[in-house]
């Protein structure tokens, strides 16, 4: 790990960090330097949320952090071969938080996935269109206040009524837990990307062995 | 010339406070919201709006049910300076409405916006009219004030890429920002004019504050603040500032700007109130007046226990009284559904605890 890439973006320190990515993409695994920059982002989400960073840190973070993945997406091999799945996914109505969600998108496309992102503030009959129109593999609803749980529910019952019950549908974000996911009857969900991608891949390759 | 103030008036009392002198007792502001006005009119919200005569009969019966508060009634048209730029706002019966869509889609479009002229463009030409006729009408309403530069700024390009533009196209924002205030500037020194050339206050709200961490405001709010009141300091005796959200990071930086009063939440730091009075009586020239702070909607309108309400109340006059430079007030404006009796309790509580010079009372603010 990298301390000093953490803080950097910790600090939100804009050329600190693309200094150091630039310089540690050519010793390090790019994989290491994501997850050193995600540690740094959850602390700034840390912070803003005991209203010691404002708005604005909470923004500028996210937006370098999308940046430099750009930076670093080249770096990640994509599997070749056919897609692995579709997925639609979106911030549930009411939560404007998209770094999560960002981030799960990224990796999903890194991972061989078609990823059709609705943005945030999505309103659950704007799912329900997305899923009837696209009919994808998964579903994907992530919120990051805890009062997500109210449209996320709302969203998915919705789906199971008037698509289809069979849909894998994923949740995600900080406040997810067992309890969280059971109550708003989804399949599966996680409050970290990574093991989101894990558990979308399980999923996938259920679903297909089922075919 | 703003007109003179009574002696033992509610507004001779705020000034009192202002100067850091002590008035007789706590000066009150009430800021009624205009859902909470037209629920006191018996009135669905779009009709009260629309309906100036009403505003006026209504404000003018609220003023009078609380002789003894200082009460920020005038006049209303909602965002009036967005819908100037062209903005269309939403349309409900009985909601306050809202901007309904932004103008400036790209930051190149910010260099060929046009200010307007606030007498030839819908929202402001609308209000002018408005305070013309409430001028008219004999209603002498409580000042001035509209949105700052921010506020708009947010409303005519979105707030998301406002904050996010400060990063990625500083230049583009100062650009809007300068627009926002020399559009301030005319429609309130054109408010002015209409006043006999002077206001006795003049509020602005800018809650974007809030938002931006100390380097931001440094670099974006304060520049702004501070060149607004300058140049409607001829236009008004007092400036006031108002923001409803977090604002602990600014309370040193408010009277830098040239304010003389703030009406603010979540202005403690580390949620100690006493700080808060301890940080603004010692800005020497720079020293403002809080006003405030019962918070509004999670007290006043919410708080099931009138015993809780009133001790909050009386939290409030005990910290922030003594020494003077303290309006009580809600935190925030006054919310659709709070009941009368709890605006009652602020007056009563004031009488019982916030006398200055009297000896017949239980607690006297200035020897504490």
């Amino acid at each position: 790990m990298s301390e000093e890439l953490v803080n950097a973006m910790l600090e939100v320190d804009e050329e600190k960090i693309f200094t150091l990515v630039e310089n540690q993409l050519k010793t390090r695994d790019p994989m290491a330097i994501l997850e050193d920059l995600k540690e740094g982002l959850a602390k700034v989400g840390t912070l803003f949320e005991k209203e010691e960073y404002f708005l604005s840190d909470l923004v500028f973070a996210a937006e370098i952090f999308k940046e430099v993945m750009k930076k670093l997406e080249p770096f990640f091999p994509k599997k070749e071969g056919e897609v692995k799945g579709t997925i639609v996914m979106g911030t549930v109505e009411g939560d404007f938080h998209d770094i999560g969600k960002n981030i799960m998108a990224d990796l999903l496309r890194f991972n061989g996935y078609i990823v059709e992102d609705l943005g945030v503030d999505v309103a659950p009959e704007t799912f329900l269109e997305a899923v009837q129109k696209t009919q994808p593999d998964v579903l994907g609803l992530t919120g990051l206040l805890t009062a997500a749980f109210a449209p996320m529910k709302k969203t998915i019952d919705l789906i199971r009524k008037n698509y289809s019950n069979k849909l894998i549908i994923a949740v995600g974000g900080a406040p997810i837990n067992e309890k969280w996911i059971r109550d708003v009857g989804a399949d599966f969900g996680a409050n970290n990307a990574s093991v989101g991608i894990k558990l979308i891949n399980e999923a996938i390759k259920k679903k297909n062995q089922r075919k | 010339m703003a007109k003179k103030t009574q002696k033992g008036s509610p507004m001779d009392r705020v000034l009192k406070a202002i100067a850091y002198s002590k008035p007789d007792k706590v000066p009150i502001i009430f800021f009624p919201e205009w859902d909470f006005l037209a629920d006191f009119a018996g009135v669905k919200v779009k009709k009260f709006l629309n309906d100036v005569a009403l505003q006026i009969e209504t404000n003018e019966r609220f003023r009078n049910r609380f002789p003894e508060v200082y009460c920020a009634v005038s006049v209303y048209q909602p965002y009036a300076q967005a819908q100037a730029y062209g903005c269309p706002l939403s349309d409900p019966e009985d909601e306050i409405p809202m901007v309904a869509k932004n103008v400036i889609n790209t930051p190149g479009e910010v260099d060929s916006l046009k200010v307007p002229d606030p007498w030839d463009a819908p929202g402001t030409r609308d209000w002018l009219e408005k305070i013309q006729y409430q001028i008219d009408s004999g209603f002498e309403a409580a000042g001035m004030g509209d949105f700052g530069p921010f506020e708009v700024a947010g409303q005519l390009y979105k707030y998301d890429r406002l904050i996010r533009d400060m990063r990625k196209h500083p230049q583009i924002v100062h650009t809007l920002l300068e627009k926002c205030n020399e559009f301030i500037v005319k429609f309130l020194s054109e408010w002015a004019k209409l006043l006999g050339g002077k206001a006795t206050v003049t509020l602005i709200a800018d809650h974007i504050s809030g938002f931006m961490n100390k380097r931001l405001i440094e670099e974006f709010f304060a520049p702004y603040h501070t060149k607004l009141v300058e140049q409607l300091k001829p236009y008004s005796s007092i400036m006031f500032y108002h923001s409803e959200n977090r604002s602990y990071h600014i309370i040193d930086q408010i009277g830098k700007w040239g304010y003389n009063m703030f009406h603010g939440m979540e202005w403690a730091p580390g949620g100690d109130l006493r700080k808060t009075k301890e940080i603004v009586s010692g800005l020497g020239p720079h020293r403002y007046a809080l006003v405030g702070q019962v918070p509004g909607r999670d007290i006043l309108l919410r708080e099931p226990s009138d015993e809780i309400v009133r001790q909050k109340i009386i939290e409030n006059i005990q910290i922030y009284a003594p020494g003077s430079g303290y309006i009580l007030s809600t935190g925030g404006g006054i919310n659709r559904g709070t009941p009368i009796r709890r605006l009652d309790m602020m007056v009563e509580l004031v009488n019982q605890y916030g006398r200055y010079k009297t000896k017949k009372v239980l607690y006297k603010p200035d020897e504490v």
